[in-house]
């Protein structure tokens, strides 16, 4: 039996507006590029026809509509592009924008050709050539005009760009100085603020936070992505390290393109500072680094014996308090530690051993100044503090 | 509502303004037709000075003019987090086009949805959270019964030997 629908696509009118929209189709912005898996289209169009019934509607316009819906469903998903394919994108406006918004512009020996060059990673350059038709030129071309208007350029460099001959090809020196640099950062400000804690414990949380994911976060969310020259830029083909890669160049260039020392280490620190450092506040500092169970204990009486208390004390682990003790789902144990008779920390839980676990790690945040109560992290510190407190 | 729409936390992208604040709108375009009435505010904005004026304001921000054929006007912000945001202008006068490009300007590109509290704290306690033993006090101990425990009324065994009582009370 005929459906319906196939009776309003054989309709003069729904076969007119198919002619009619095929003729008056604009040229899609394409991405000519090395083939990609695409996402497969659905097999069936889906039962849920969204959007598509408008009482208002007549009937035929009605399935014309989730004719049309069907065919789009059928089509599959937009191909993956670049953000540079679309017309309105100036790699040189993008450029300018993105130094303003990491602060750079106003430092002296930056500039825009700078920027590029720390953006533009070696190897694909060099192995597919950029020439005319590769994915990489595209964004070198601007589509529309440009407003050379030569008072915002004024305000926006307002230094003469670095020469030729000093500014380097490409980032691929630059990153490895720049994940030092970075690393350099985050362990000394660990250590001036939480100075109590263990070397180990905050080497985990440095290497956390100088993972190629936390680092492509940061870079990501500076709109860092998208202005990448040389690699594939589309977020399916982009891996986190090269993203990662992009902000150690970054860091490592406003070091080095300054002339005066302090002012490159003052820029690349704050930017460290404020993008990277910055994801330890409204976090458990405690959930940075994993402290293993055969460790706690061991732990504990290092610390005691840092803290100053001697080693042949003993621990006193005292139950203060119970609730329901009997009862297999409602009770709860509080355990409280005393040392020296005076009380440390206390710890809750279903049984008196869990409690005892919980009171050892209540324990160890004390001593460690990482617990709830511990003042903020001081996130206005300048580079010279910062190299001060260590000496 | 709440009813329909998932309640969030108040949050900034990569905990914006504790530190520095960075302008999160990335490129603003602005897509209008250069003959239909409906993009009269639209290409007043622009004549008048104030598309260059935002530009010249906001030099981290890249601003963009698409005219379209036969097209409404259309605003398109690009965040930092990634995020689109489309206002429609259609027939719009220039203030109002105005004031939203500025209003692009100071939003961050998380999606508008309604809030759990207008205030957010990792620290929500100062002096710790309250728990039954802060005081003290240890609960639930004791053995049953208790006699301190009344029955509202008596029970079947009870009621038994009420009755066995006041027949063997009549019996004597």
């Amino acid at each position: 039996m005929l459906s319906r629908l196939s009776l309003c696509r054989r309709h003069p009118l729904c076969q007119h507006f198919a002619a009619v929209v095929a003729a008056s189709r604009r040229p899609v912005a394409t991405f000519e590029a090395a083939p990609v898996a695409p996402l497969t289209p659905p097999r069936q169009t889906p039962n849920v026809m969204h959007g598509t019934r408008l009482a208002t509607d007549p009937r035929w316009r009605r399935r014309m509509r989730e004719d049309l819906y069907r065919r789009r469903m059928l089509a599959g998903p937009e191909p993956e592009r670049p953000r540079s394919v679309w017309s309105n994108w100036s790699r040189r406006a993008e450029l300018s924008a993105a130094a303003h918004r990491l602060g750079l512009a106003g430092l002296a020996g930056f500039s825009q050709q700078w920027l590029d060059r720390v953006l533009t990673f070696r190897e694909s350059a060099e192995a597919d050539g950029v020439t005319a038709d590769s994915p990489s030129a595209n964004q070198n071309v601007s589509k529309g005009y440009e407003l050379d208007d030569e008072s915002s350029d004024s305000v926006a460099m307002a230094t003469p760009p670095t020469p030729a001959e000093s500014m380097p090809r490409d980032n691929a020196e630059l990153v490895p100085t720049g994940r030092a640099l970075i690393a350099e950062h985050c362990d000394r400000f660990l250590a001036r603020e939480l100075p109590h804690v263990p070397e180990d414990l905050r080497e985990q949380a440095v290497s956390l936070l100088t993972s190629d994911q936390s680092l492509s976060f940061v870079a990501g969310h500076l709109g860092l992505a998208e202005l990448l020259s040389g690699v594939d830029t589309r977020p399916s083909m982009l891996p986190l390290s090269v993203e990662a890669d992009a902000f150690a160049a970054l860091v490592a260039s406003a070091k080095l393109c300054c002339p005066d020392v302090s002012e490159g280490d003052e820029a690349a620190w704050r930017l460290t500072r404020d993008f990277l450092l910055t994801r330890l506040h409204n976090s458990d500092i405690n959930e940075w680094w994993t402290i293993g169970a055969q460790r706690r204990l061991p732990l504990l009486s290092e610390s005691l014996a840092a803290a100053g208390f001697p080693a042949d004390e003993p621990l006193e682990f005292r139950l203060m308090g119970q609730s329901a003790p009997e009862s297999p789902v409602y009770s709860c144990f509080q355990v409280g530690l005393y040392i020296r008779r005076e009380f440390l920390s206390s710890g809750f839980g279903e049984t008196a051993a869990q409690a005892q676990d919980e009171c050892v790690s209540e324990a160890l945040k004390t001593l460690f100044d990482t617990a709830d109560s511990r003042a903020p992290m001081n996130f206005k510190l300048t580079y010279a503090d910062l190299a001060s407190a260590l000496e | 509502s709440r009813q329909m729409l998932p309640r969030v936390f108040l949050s900034q992208p990569l905990q914006n303004g504790v530190s520095r604040y960075t302008c999160q709108l990335k490129r603003i375009t602005l897509k209008f037709c250069k003959f239909r009435p409906n993009s009269l505010g639209a290409r007043e904005f622009i004549e008048n000075g104030d598309f260059l004026e935002f530009a010249r304001a906001n030099p981290q921000v890249a601003c963009y003019l698409k005219p379209r054929r036969n097209r409404p006007p259309v605003l398109q912000a690009e965040f930092a987090n990634g995020s689109v945001q489309l206002a429609r202008i259609d027939s719009f006068p220039a203030e109002f086009v105005r004031r939203w490009f500025w209003l692009m300007r100071g939003r961050s590109g998380d999606d508008l949805l309604p809030l759990h509290e207008n205030l957010r704290s990792f620290h929500p306690s100062v002096q710790g959270v309250w728990t039954p033993f802060t005081f003290g006090r240890s609960v639930g101990l004791g053995d049953l019964p208790d006699s301190r425990h009344r029955p509202m009324s008596p029970s079947a065994t009870e009621l038994i030997q009420q009755l066995h009582r006041l027949q063997s009370a009549r019996m004597s």
